[in-house]
C-alpha cells in the first residue's frame, strides 16, 4: 500500500509539472542569457542555470512533458494494437495464433533500444518518431500478455456457457475476456510507461529523440556530460528526474499488482 | 496424543461463527465432523491449526496433550504444525508445489522436522506406505504427472512425513470420484491400524464419513447438534438436521412414457481428440424427449469431453451429433445459431460458471441473444423465481451467493433459451446433501412441467436411482455398458459397473 501511495505521489507531481509547463514555466527556455550562465541555485533560479543561461527548473518541467508524452503515447500504441492482436490470437487459435505470436517473437528477438535507434536513425529524429520507435516494442508485450491471460479465460466455464449460447468470438471477447484482463493491463501499462521514460531519455541522449528547442531530460544529460568537470550539478538534476520517474511508475505497477492481483500480494 | 476442545468459540466482527463446540479425541481415534456447507466445520479445523483468517477471534480451550494451543505465539505454533499436527486438504493440486517432484516434497517435509538422517530414504518409505512406492510410481514425477487419487496420496504422504500424532483432513476425498475415494479411505484407515495417530475427518457427506470414523459429530450453524458412535448416528439419527444430511439424494421422477418418436439427441459413433490423446472413442448415445439419460464413469473417463462435443464446443474427429432430427455437429460442421436454442449446459463448478464481473441481471440477459425478445425486468424476475430465487437478487454478483444458489442461477440461465435438452455436467456433485436434494427436486419439477430432457453426467451412481431412464457407463473414452436404468442398477453386467456401484456411498446394496 505504501508503495502505491509513494508511486502515485511521484507520478502526480510529474504530471502536474508537465501540465503546468504547457502554459507557464518560471523562465522562457528559448531565451539565452549568456551573462547569467552557470548560475548557482537562487530565488530567481531555484536549480540554477545551464551553459546558455537557461533556467534548469523550467527545462526539467518541459522535459517531464516530453518524457511522459512519449512514454504514454507509446503505451497507448501498444494497448491499441497489441491487445486486439492478443485477443484475436487467443480467440481463433490455429494458424492465426501462430502467425501473430511468431510476429511477436521476431520483434522480441531484437534488443528493443537498438531497433529504436535504427528506426529513428532511418525515419529521422524527433518526438513523433521516438513515440513510434518505443511504441512498436510495446505491441508484442501487450499482445503476449493478453493472449496468455485470454487463453486461460477461454477455458473457463462461463465462456463455455456463452459459446453454448452461440455468442460470437468478438462478443465473448468484449463481454467476458476484456473486463477480466483490465487489472492485468493496468499493471503492465504502468511498468511499460517506466520503460518508455527510460527509452525516451536514451534516444534523446544520443540525439535521436526530441529536437531543440524542445527540452528533454536525455539531451540535458548529454549536454551536461561535457561540462561535468565544470558544473556537475547540471548532470545531477536531469539524472534525478529520470530515476524518480522510472521509480515512480514501477512503484505504481507493484502497488497495483498487490491491490488488484491478490495472488501476488501474499 | 489427546486433543481436547472445550467451548471453542470463533467470531468475526462480533458475528458468532462457532457457538461453543466441545469434543475430545483419544489416540487411535477418528472423529468425523459432518455438516452442510457453512456449518463451521472448516473454521473449526482452522482454529485448531491456528490458521484463522485475520479478523477472526477464537476463545475457549484447545488442548493438545499438555499444550494449550489458543494464544500460543506463531513461532511455537510452527513447531506444532506439521510435526504434531498434519493436514490434508480438499484439493491436492493446490496443496502440492507444481515445480517440485513428489519425492523431494516428501523429503522436504521429513527434513524440516528431522534435519539429521537420510531424508530421501525416509521419503521413499513414506511414499511406499501410501502406495506410491518406486515400484508403482517414480518419486521423480511432478504433481501434474499424477492422477487425482495419486496426488491426494502424495499430499497424505507429506502430511504424515513428520510423524504427526494428529491428522486433520478437510474434505480430502470430495474432489475425487467414488472409486478413487474408496482407495484413499482405505489408505487412511490402514494408517491408523496399530498407530497412536488420531484424526479429525471433515466432510459434508455423512455416509462417507461413517466408513472411516469411530465417532461422528454433526454440526449445524456453528454448533454440534449430535454426537455419537458412527454406526449409531448413521442408523438412528436423532436430530432432524442429521436426518436431512442422510436423506437420500435421489428423487421419485415423473413416469416418462417411452415415446415412439425419434430420439431428441442422437450421438452416432463420435470420437474426440485432444492432440494425440483420444478422449472419446466411438460413442453412441440417444436421449429421448422428456427423459433423463445418465452418463456415469470415473473422473478422467471422457465424460466432460463427450459433453463438450455434444454441445459442439469442441470439434469432432469423427461421427455425428444430431438434435431434433437435424445435424448439429460433425467434423467440419458448426451448428447454426438457431439450433443452439435447443440444447444448453450446466457445469459442475458453480464458482467458475459466471463471469465474476457481471451482475445476475447481465448474466441472465446474455442468453437472450438466442431469443427474439429483449430481457425485461419481469421476465428476469420470473426466471429467478422459477428456480427458487427472488427478483431482488438481480443486482447482486455471483460471489454473494452460496454454491447451491449459484447452481440455481446457472440453471435459470440455461433455461432462458427454452431448450429441449439440458446437459448437466456433474451439476450437483459439488453440493452437499440437502442442497443437492433441492436442486434435484427442481430438475424433476422442470422435467414434469416443461418436458425437458436431461443428459445427466455424474460419477456417483447413487444419485441416479429413480431419476434416470437410461444409463450409459463410460470408461476410458468408451461406453462399456448401456441400457434401461432399472436393469443396469439391478443387474449390472460388467465388472466395472459393479465396482462403481459398490464404491458409491449412497448406494444401498440390492
Amino acid at each position: 500500500m505504501t508503495a502505491l501511495k509513494i508511486g502515485v505521489f511521484i507520478i502526480v507531481m510529474l504530471v502536474l509539472a508537465a501540465l503546468v509547463s504547457t502554459i507557464w514555466t518560471p523562465h522562457d527556455i528559448t531565451q539565452f542569457n549568456i551573462p547569467g550562465r552557470f548560475a548557482s541555485p537562487s530565488l530567481e533560479h531555484f536549480l540554477g542555470t545551464d551553459q546558455y543561461g537557461r533556467d534548469v527548473l523550467s527545462m526539467l518541467m518541459e522535459g517531464a512533458r516530453t518524457a511522459l508524452s512519449v512514454a504514454i503515447f507509446a503505451v497507448a500504441i501498444g494497448l491499441v494494437i497489441g491487445v486486439p492482436l492478443g485477443l484475436l490470437a487467443a480467440a481463433r487459435g490455429g494458424w492465426l495464433d501462430l502467425v501473430i505470436m511468431r510476429g511477436n517473437d521476431i520483434i522480441f528477438a531484437f534488443p528493443a533500444i537498438l531497433l529504436a535507434i535504427l528506426f529513428t536513425a532511418v525515419a529521422g529524429p524527433g518526438t513523433m518518431n521516438a513515440v513510434l520507435a518505443v511504441g512498436i516494442f510495446n505491441i508484442p508485450v501487450f499482445a503476449q500478455l493478453s493472449r496468455g491471460a485470454a487463453r486461460s479465460l477461454w477455458q473457463r466455464d462461463f465462456v463455455m456457457a456463452a459459446k453454448a449460447m452461440g455468442r460470437s468470438d468478438f462478443a465473448i471477447s468484449m463481454d467476458h475476456i476484456v473486463p477480466n484482463l483490465l487489472s492485468l493491463l493496468a499493471i503492465q501499462a504502468s511498468v511499460q510507461t517506466s520503460l518508455g521514460v527510460a527509452a525516451e531519455a536514451a534516444l534523446s541522449y544520443i540525439g535521436l529523440g526530441a529536437q531543440p528547442p524542445v527540452a528533454s531530460w536525455g539531451r540535458m544529460l548529454s549536454e551536461a556530460q561535457t561540462l561535468f568537470g565544470y558544473s556537475p550539478a547540471l548532470m545531477v538534476w536531469p539524472g534525478l528526474a529520470i530515476v524518480l520517474a522510472v521509480f515512480g511508475f514501477n512503484l505504481l505497477g507493484d502497488g497495483l499488482r498487490s491491490v488488484l492481483d491478490p495472488r501476488e500480494a501474499a | 496424543m489427546t486433543l481436547i476442545v472445550e467451548d471453542l468459540r470463533v467470531s468475526s466482527a462480533s458475528q458468532p461463527i462457532l457457538r461453543g463446540i466441545s469434543f475430545s479425541l483419544q489416540p487411535g481415534q477418528v472423529l468425523g465432523l459432518v455438516g452442510e456447507s457453512g456449518s463451521g466445520k472448516s473454521i473449526a479445523l482452522a482454529a485448531i491449526m491456528g490458521l484463522l483468517p485475520s479478523g477472526f477471534k477464537a476463545s475457549g480451550r484447545l488442548q493438545l496433550d499438555d499444550k494449550q494451543l489458543l494464544g500460543l505465539p506463531e513461532a511455537a505454533l510452527c513447531q506444532v504444525r506439521g510435526k504434531e499436527i498434519g493436514f490434508i486438504f480438499q484439493e491436492p493440486m493446490t496443496a502440492l508445489n507444481p515445480l517440485m517432484t513428489i519425492g523431494d516434497q516428501v523429503a522436504e517435509a521429513v527434513a524440516i522436522h528431522d534435519p539429521v538422517g537420510d531424508a530421501n530414504a525416509e521419503a521413499r518409505d513414506i511414499l511406499r506406505q501410501v502406495e506410491l512406492g518406486p515400484a508403482i510410481i517414480s518419486p521423480s514425477r511432478y504433481p501434474h504427472q499424477l492422477s487425482g487419487g495419486q496426488r491426494q496420496r502424495a499430499a497424505t504422504a507429506i502430511a504424515i512425513a513428520a510423524g504427526p500424532q494428529l491428522l486433520l483432513a478437510d474434505e480430502p476425498t470430495t474432489a475425487l470420484d467414488v472409486i478413487t475415494q474408496q482407495g484413499i479411505l482405505s489408505l487412511l484407515k490402514r494408517q491408523f491400524s496399530g498407530s497412536n495417530m488420531a484424526m479429525v475427518f471433515v466432510s459434508h457427506d455423512l455416509a462417507l464419513v461413517a466408513r472411516i470414523a469411530d465417532t461422528i459429530a454433526v454440526m449445524k450453524q456453528g454448533e454440534i447438534i449430535e454426537t455419537g458412535a458412527a454406526d449409531q448416528v448413521l442408523s438412528a439419527p436423532k436430530h432432524p438436521g442429521t436426518q436431512s444430511l442422510l436423506a437420500p439424494p435421489r428423487l421419485a421422477k415423473a413416469a416418462a412414457a417411452i415415446s415412439p418418436e425419434p430420439p431428441l439427441l442422437s450421438v452416432k459413433n463420435i470420437s474426440v481428440d485432444y492432440g494425440a490423446m483420444r478422449a472419446v472413442d466411438g460413442v453412441h448415445l440417444d436421449v429421448d424427449a422428456g427423459t433423463c439419460a445418465a452418463l456415469i464413469g470415473p473422473s478422467g473417463c471422457g465424460k466432460s469431453s463427450l459433453a463438450r462435443a455434444v454441445m459442439a464446443l469442441h470439434p469432432l474427429s469423427q461421427g455425428e451429433v444430431s438434435l431434433a432430427g437435424e445435424r448439429f455437429s460433425a467434423p467440419g460442421y458448426r451448428p447454426k445459431q438457431a439450433q443452439r436454442r435447443d440444447i444448453q449446459i450446466v457445469f459442475q463448478d458453480p464458482f467458475s460458471s459466471f463471469n465474476p464481473r457481471q451482475s445476475v441481471r447481465r448474466i441472465l440477459s446474455e442468453p437472450y441473444c438466442l431469443r427474439s425478445d429483449r430481457p425485461s425486468d419481469s421476465a428476469l424476475t420470473q426466471a429467478l423465481e422459477r428456480v427458487g430465487l427472488s427478483g431482488d437478487d438481480l443486482e447482486r454478483y455471483p460471489h454473494q451467493f452460496s454454491g447451491g444458489q449459484r447452481q440455481r442461477i446457472a440453471i435459470a440461465r440455461a433455461l432462458i433459451p427454452q431448450p429441449k435438452l439440458l446437459v448437466l455436467d456433474e451439476a450437483v456433485s459439488a453440493l452437499d446433501a440437502p442442497v443437492r436434494a433441492g436442486i434435484l427436486g427442481l430438475l424433476a419439477q422442470l422435467q414434469r412441467e416443461e418436458r425437458l430432457a436431461y443428459l445427466f453426467i455424474t460419477h456417483d451412481l447413487g444419485l441416479l436411482e429413480g431419476f434416470a431412464d437410461r444409463v450409459y457407463v463410460m470408461d476410458q473414452g468408451r461406453i462399456v455398458e448401456s441400457g434401461p436404468a432399472q436393469r443396469i442398477l439391478s443387474q449390472p453386467k460388467t465388472r466395472y459397473t459393479k465396482a462403481l456401484m459398490q464404491a458409491s456411498p449412497h448406494w444401498a446394496a440390492p
